[in-house]
């Protein structure tokens, strides 16, 4: 079963995204901050990271940035943001996201993605 | 979404118990107490006191009490009648005025009774007679201390009743100072405090003046404590409010997230859902179900598009929405707006039409937002039915709404004939924006607004577009402009200036400010390589300067 990392601080997506990629068959490993997200992939290995950009303690770039330069990680990374403004996004590729989406999202676009992202990664 | 309101209200109540505690607690510890006097005179006019007192041998303090046509001349202060008897016998055989007699201070002050003014007007006549000069100057109060040389042996007979009790404060002050301090006191309260205050604040005053100083510090120290007390109270109790009222939105939050959840989701159906959604006729679960919905809207479409709006109308939430609206508090009327716009925008068109022009700006911007956000194919037609202010916040984030959901750009052309200087402030910077060149003639005609930014937005769009046509109608009313709209033309020439404009930038060289003459510099040198040439020329006249200018131009930092 393929795990899934989700990092959001709104608990109410945070909890559809878990619900929807749950019932997709994978297994949802939830985090509410970017240092709480950092600290989970220390010690779980997981197979797609799911971000947002605006979160407490530390933000989607860092972590972006922290988990592709210095721990050199290569798991497949999703960034999911109310910031769709063009500089957010390339901010975004350039650290080392594989894919963007904005909020209001599809949960069955955001399934599709993941489930390319994951193949992608094979 | 999460609702913050600003509750002033309650505040106000919580002050108003906080002084109303005080003040009943002022009232309590001075209510009961009477303070008496012995009345020596009173006359239609003024006496002249130290004259009085040398007459009829009063060592005491004379205090003048004007009340209504009167004026009252009482010694000593007392608490008990009888004393003040007493003491009334003791100065008749010192003194040998025969009408003298108690009186309670709070009546001389103000609540004579007519027998009581029948038996002054009687004792006046004697008084008019001592009176021989009176004084014109309209003195409230006076208090003129015999002299003690000629007095002594009438001194040491009558009783002294001055402030004995409060010995510290006499002490301190001294006795003169003390009794001018509570005059002036009295006097302060009746000139500036209301009728219904000012007994209340007189009988403070004397309460003050009766008791130890000890105990009058006590007292406040009393007060102060219980004033702590209460604030900590309420502090407290408000605080268990909103923690209670926090525990309570949480929990519920919880139970309609993950009801709704499995509704939309399709693990229950809609009977079961709104058996689970309990206490949904609540006010404030009403309040947090419309959150829980807002919060779904606004992160996910797709399908739930379609679903949340459906959800938030068999809950009937679009009732509650829209007497928010209708609410005489502009929070409440946003909010309704906003919920109206997002859950359910059928019933949002009419709403956001009748606040597009209301009076407070938050209102106003929240109405203007909506209309675009529920009029893609238009989504400022309301410019062209706007009288009111379209202001810079509301400019950016219609434009952000805008361009985040890749809306449709419309020709703003359109609006430029509004009467509303901000709509065509803005129509002119999206022209420019856009790049709708095809605007052109329409531009050209804003170059003669009245109005500064207009002219300036017009020469910028003239730039930025490279409208060439519009070159010699910047150059015309150069000379007519003011400083920013001139730099702007002299910028424009840059970019859409040719030879024929290098005589017309050496003017401004020759004669500009220093910011113009820079400006010139720049435009003739990046016009084009004839420009440069022209310049360099320039350069031989040593009065001009223009080397430095060249250096400053051609300086990357610049």
């Amino acid at each position: 079963m393929k795990r899934i990392l989700v990092a959001e601080d709104n608990k109410l997506i945070l909890e559809t995204i878990a619900l929807s990629l749950t019932r997709e068959g994978y297994e949802i490993i939830k985090a509410t901050d970017g240092k709480e997200c950092l600290k989970i992939l220390e010690s779980t290995e997981v197979d797609l990271l799911i971000t947002d950009l605006y979160m407490p303690c530390i933000n989607g770039h860092a972590v972006i940035s922290t988990i592709r330069d210095e721990r050199g990680l290569k798991i497949p990374i999703l960034v999911l943001s109310a910031a769709g403004a063009e500089e957010n996004v390339v901010k975004a590729f350039d650290l080392g996201a594989d894919d963007f989406m904005v909020k209001p999202f599809s949960l069955v676009e955001l399934n599709v993605r993941v489930r390319k992202l994951l193949a992608l990664r094979r | 979404m999460t609702s913050i309101k600003f509750t002033p209200v309650k505040l106000i109540i919580r002050l108003a118990i906080l002084i109303c505690i005080n003040i009943l607690l002022f009232s309590a510890c001075s209510y009961g107490s009477q303070q008496y006097a012995v009345q020596v005179a009173a006359a239609k006019t003024p006496l002249d006191i130290p004259q009085f007192s040398k007459r009829h041998f009063v060592s005491d303090s004379i205090v003048e009490i004007k009340t209504h046509d009167w004026y009252k001349y009482v010694v000593g202060n007392f608490e008990t009648l009888s004393s003040a008897s007493k003491y009334a016998r003791e100065l008749v055989q010192q003194t040998g005025i025969i009408n003298v007699f108690p009186v309670k201070l709070e009546e001389v002050s103000g609540k004579f009774s007519e027998a009581q003014k029948t038996d002054l007007n009687t004792k006046q006549i004697e008084l008019s007679n001592i009176s021989e000069t009176t004084d014109s100057a309209q003195v409230e109060t006076k208090k003129i201390e015999p002299k003690a040389e000629t007095d002594l042996s009438a001194q040491k007979s009558v009783r002294k009743p001055s402030n004995k009790s409060n010995y510290l404060f006499v002490r301190i002050l001294g006795d003169k100072n003390v009794s001018e301090l509570k005059n002036d006191l009295i006097i302060f309260g009746n000139k500036h405090f209301p009728l219904f205050f000012r007994k209340f604040y007189i009988r403070v005053i004397e309460k003050t003046y009766t008791y130890p100083i000890i105990l009058l510090f006590i007292f406040l120290i009393i007060i102060f404590i219980i004033n702590v007390l209460l604030v900590l109270l309420i502090l407290y109790y408000s605080n268990q409010v909103k923690n209670h009222k926090d525990r309570y939105i949480s929990i519920y939050t919880n139970l309609y997230e993950k009801v709704l959840q499995s509704y939309l989701f399709d693990e229950i159906d809609w009977k079961k859902t709104f058996d689970k959604l309990k206490k949904i006729k609540k006010p404030l679960n009403r309040e947090i179900l419309t959150s829980v919905l807002f919060n779904f809207q606004e992160n996910l479409r797709g399908d739930m598009d379609n679903r949340i709006p459906e959800i938030f109308v068999k809950l009937e939430l679009h009732k509650d929405a829209r007497k928010k609206a209708k609410s005489s508090f502009y929070y409440d009327q946003v909010q309704g707006i906003r919920e109206l716009t997002n859950l359910y925008p059928k019933g949002a068109f009419a709403v956001v039409r009748y606040f597009i022009n209301a009076p407070n700006d938050l209102v106003r911007s929240e109405a203007q937002s909506s209309y675009v956000r529920l009029y893609p194919d238009k989504p400022f037609d309301f410019f062209r039915t706007l009288t009111s202010p379209f202001t810079r916040w509301t400019q950016l984030s219609t434009f952000h709404f805008f361009r985040l959901h890749q809306l449709p750009v419309p020709s703003f052309v359109e609006y430029l004939d509004s009467k509303n200087p901000n709509v065509r402030n803005f129509c002119l910077r999206m022209i420019i924006f856009f790049q709708q060149v095809e605007n052109a003639t329409e531009i050209f005609e804003f170059l003669n607004n009245p109005l500064e930014t207009t002219r300036f937005l017009s020469i910028r769009a003239i730039n930025d577009l490279r409208l060439y046509d519009g070159k010699e109608l910047i150059k015309n009313i150069y000379p007519k402009e003011t400083e920013k709209n001139k730099l702007e033309i002299i910028k424009a020439l840059k970019n859409i200036g040719n030879s024929d404009d290098f005589d017309f930038l050496e003017t401004i060289i020759r004669s500009g400010f220093v910011t113009l003459k820079t400006e010139a510099c720049r435009s003739l040198y990046f016009m084009n390589a004839e420009g440069r040439e022209r310049l360099i020329l320039l350069i031989q006249d040593t009065e001009m300067e223009i080397g430095k200018y060249l250096d400053h131009i051609t300086d990357p930092r610049n």
